[in-house]
C-alpha cells in the first residue's frame, strides 16, 4: 500500500540544483539592514529576519559564503553538532533527508560520530559547556575537513566565538536557514556548484 | 480508567527568589493558577523538585551489582541536540535515568531581555525554542501588552494550532524512523516540510517565529490545509494497520496514571496515562477552545502518546477550518503594567510564564518549560525498557533541550 500511495503521489523531490525551484518559499529579510533594533554590527549573516526594524520585509535566498572549498570526489559525510541552537536549524538540517530535498541522491549523509566526517556542520550559540566538545570534534575528524556555520548564530551573530576555536570554510545565513540554502551551501563548499 | 474528575493542584514550577522559593501550582479542573512563597522544607517529597532544581542523580544504593553508570550525550548520535543523559544499565537493560541538563543553559536569548523595552523583546522570545516559537511569543505578548484585538487573537490561535500540527506530524516521523519504517517516515518527513511551507507562506516563518510582524493574508490557506488533512489521515490510517509499528511503541517507556499525579507530569503524557491535565481550557487562548474536551488514551505508553497526538492534530485541524484569518492585524503596542503569568498549552505540554513590566520595560521574566516536565517523565516511564526502545521512548515525549535549560529566568 505504501508503494501505491508513493506511485500517486510522483516525484516531489525538487530540481534543485539542476533548476531553481519557485514552488519553495525563500525567507523573510528586510529590504535594508540600516534601521536595526536588535545589532549593533548587523550584517547579512546575523540578521534573524525578525521585522522588528519596520523596513520592507522581501523574500529572497538565504546567503552563502564559501571562502575555501573542501576537494572530496567521494560522498560526504557530515557531522551535526550543536552548540547550543534553538532547536529550528536542527530541524532543518534533519529535513535536507525529507523527499523533498533527499541530499543523500547528491552524496551527501550525516554520521553519528566525527571520526567519520568530512564536514562538521555547526549549529546555534557556542555557550562554554560545548565549547570543549567543539574542539573534541573537530580534532576527532580526519583530514582533508571543512566547517559549515548554519543560522544566524553560528554564521553571524556567534561566529567570532567559533573562528576563534576552529577555522569555519563557509556559513548560511537564515534564522533558521532553509534546507535548499544549506544543500547549496554544502554544493558550493564541495565544489559540487554549478552556476 | 478515565481520571477526568481527577482535583488535586499539580506543582507546576519552583523558582529561585531573593529569600526563599515560590512555588506554583496548578488546578487543572478549575484553571486556579496559586504561587506560594515558600522555604524548600516545604516542597514535600514530590520528585518533580529534581527537575525544577535540576540536581538529578541516579542512586547507586539501589543498583545491582551488574549495574554499569553511563553518560550519554551531548554530541551523541540520536539526541540531536546539546544534550544528554545519565544511565544504569544491566545488560540492556535501563535501570535508572535521569536528564543531564545544562549544556544549552548560557544561551542568552531569555538573559538579553534584562530590562528590555517590552515592544523589542518579541524576537528574543520567539527563539527561546525553535519548536516552540509560537506558544512562547504567544504567551509572552498576552502578559506583557494589554492592547490585544480580536484579529490578533485569531491569529495567535491559528499559529499556536500550526505548531501543534507540525511538531506532531513530526514526532511521528521520528517515531517511524526508530521503528524501521522508513517509507512512512519519509512521507510524515514530507508532510512536515508542507506545514512548515504553508507555515512560512502564511505566518512568515517555517517555525512561526515573530508572526505578529511578518503575517500576510494567504487566500489559500484552507484549500492548501484540506489537501494537506487528506494526506495525514491516509497516512495515519496506513501506519495504524503496521504491527510492526504498533508493536515497537505498545508498553514503550510507560507511565500510569498514578505516575503522573505522584510526580506532577502534565501535557500529553498525562493525557495519554488517562489523566485530564489540559491547560487550553484555562490558558490564555481559552475563547478559542470553548468547551475543548481533551483528547485522552489509557495505555501511558508510547502507543498512547503517539494516538493522542494523531487526535490533536484532526482537532487542530478542523478547529483551523473553523476560522477565518484576518486580512491584517495590529501588533500590540501597550505594554501591561506589573506581575502577570499564566499558561498556553505548547505542542507536548504548558508552558508557564510569569512576566513583569514596569514603565514599558521588562523587569523580570520567569519560565517553565515544557520540555523539563517531558525529560522528568521520560526519565521515569524508560525505566526497565531495554536500550533498543530508548529511542522510541524519547521521541514520544517530543522534547527539546533547547528550552528545557532554560528553565528559570532573570
Ligand atoms: S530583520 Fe531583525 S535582525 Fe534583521 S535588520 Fe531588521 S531588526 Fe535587525
Ligand atoms: S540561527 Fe535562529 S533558528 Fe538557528 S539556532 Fe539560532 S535562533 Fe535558532
Amino acid at each position: 500500500m505504501w508503494i501505491i500511495r508513493g506511485l500517486k503521489k510522483g516525484i516531489i523531490t525538487t530540481p534543485f540544483p539542476k533548476k531553481d525551484d519557485e514552488y519553495i518559499p525563500k525567507s523573510y529579510y528586510p529590504d535594508s539592514l540600516k534601521n536595526c533594533t536588535v545589532f549593533t554590527d548587523i550584517h547579512n549573516f546575523s540578521c534573524m529576519g525578525c521585522g522588528l526594524c519596520k523596513s520592507d520585509m522581501v523574500r529572497r535566498e538565504d546567503h552563502v559564503e564559501v571562502r575555501k572549498t573542501l576537494s572530496i570526489k567521494k560522498s560526504v559525510h557530515i557531522f551535526v553538532l550543536d552548540v547550543g541552537s534553538c532547536g529550528a536549524c536542527n530541524r532543518e538540517i534533519s529535513l535536507l533527508g525529507a523527499p523533498q530535498y533527499d541530499f543523500h541522491r547528491l552524496g551527501f549523509f550525516t554520521t553519528p560520530t566525527p571520526k567519520h566526517a568530512d564536514v562538521l556542520m555547526v549549529v546555534g550559540e557556542l555557550t562554554d559547556d560545548m565549547l570543549p566538545i567543539l574542539r573534541e570534534s573537530y580534532e576527532l575528524m580526519p583530514e582533508p575537513k571543512a566547517v559549515l556555520a548554519v543560522g544566524a548564530c553560528a554564521s553571524g551573530i556567534y561566529l567570532k566565538r567559533i573562528e576563534k576555536e576552529i577555522p569555519v570554510y563557509a556559513r548560511v545565513s537564515g534564522c533558521p536557514p532553509q534546507p535548499k540554502y544549506i544543500l547549496k551551501a554544502l554544493l558550493q563548499l564541495t565544489g559540487r556548484w554549478n552556476e | 480508567m478515565i481520571m477526568d474528575n481527577y482535583t488535586g493542584e499539580v506543582l507546576v514550577a519552583v523558582f529561585k527568589e531573593k529569600a526563599g522559593y515560590s512555588a506554583v501550582w496548578v488546578d487543572y479542573d478549575t484553571g486556579k493558577i496559586k504561587i506560594d512563597n515558600v522555604g524548600e522544607d516545604k516542597l514535600g517529597d514530590r520528585p518533580i523538585t529534581a527537575a525544577f532544581f535540576n540536581n538529578y542523580n541516579i542512586d547507586t544504593r539501589s543498583l545491582p551489582p551488574c549495574a554499569k553508570i553511563l553518560t550519554y550525550g551531548p554530541a551523541a548520535g540520536g539526541i540531536g541536540e546539546a544534550g544528554a543523559f545519565r544511565l544504569a544499565t544491566c545488560g540492556e537493560r535501563i535501570l535508572s535515568l535521569v536528564p543531564y541538563r545544562g549544556f544549552k543553559k548560557n544561551r542568552s536569548m531569555l538573559k538579553m531581555t534584562k530590562d528590555m523595552d517590552v515592544s523589542r523583546a518579541l524576537p528574543y522570545f520567539s527563539r527561546l525554542s525553535g519548536q516552540f516559537a509560537a506558544s512562547y511569543t504567544t504567551l509572552f505578548i498576552n502578559l506583557a501588552f494589554d492592547d490585544l484585538d480580536e484579529s490578533f487573537r485569531t491569529l495567535s490561535f491559528a499559529a499556536v494550532e500550526m505548531e501543534r500540527i507540525h511538531n506532531h506530524v513530526w514526532v511521528m516521523h521520528k517515531l517511524a524512523n526508530d521503528a524501521a519504517q522508513k517509507v512512512a517516515s519519509a512521507h510524515l518527513s514530507a508532510l512536515t516540510e508542507e506545514f512548515l511551507r504553508l507555515n512560512s507562506i502564511v505566518f512568515g516563518s517555517r517555525y512561526l517565529m515573530d508572526y505578529p510582524i511578518l503575517y500576510k493574508k494567504y487566500d489559500g490557506f484552507h484549500d492548501r490545509l484540506k489537501e494537506l488533512e487528506s494526506e495525514f489521515n491516509g497516512l495515519i490510517d496506513e501506519l495504524l494497520h503496521s504491527r510492526i509499528f504498533i508493536d515497537r511503541l505498545h508498553t514503550t517507556g510507560k507511565l500510569n496514571s498514578e505516575d503522573v499525579i505522584k510526580n506532577d507530569i502534565t501535557g500529553i503524557p498525562a493525557r495519554a496515562a488517562a489523566v485530564s491535565r489540559d491547560s487550553r481550557k484555562f490558558s490564555v487562548l481559552k475563547d478559542f477552545y470553548g468547551d475543548h474536551e481533551p483528547r485522552m488514551e489509557e495505555g501511558g505508553d508510547a502507543l498512547s502518546r503517539f494516538l493522542v497526538r494523531v487526535s490533536e492534530v484532526k482537532d487542530s485541524i478542523s478547529l483551523l477550518k473553523e476560522i477565518t484569518l484576518p486580512n491584517k492585524i495590529r501588533v500590540p503596542e501597550k505594554p501591561s503594567n506589573g506581575l502577570r503569568y499564566g499558561l498556553i498549552e505548547a505542542p507536548p505540554g504548558d508552558i508557564f510564564m510569569m512576566v513583569h513590566v514596569e514603565d514599558g520595560k521588562l523587569k523580570s521574566v520567569k519560565i517553565r518549560p515544557p520540555s523539563v516536565v517531558m525529560l522528568h517523565a521520560f526519565s521515569i516511564g524508560v525505566r526497565g525498557n531495554v536500550f533498543t526502545d530508548y529511542p522510541f521512548a524519547l521521541d514520544s515525549f517530543g522534547l527539546y533541550f533547547a528550552d528545557a535549560d532554560l528553565y528559570g529566568g532573570w
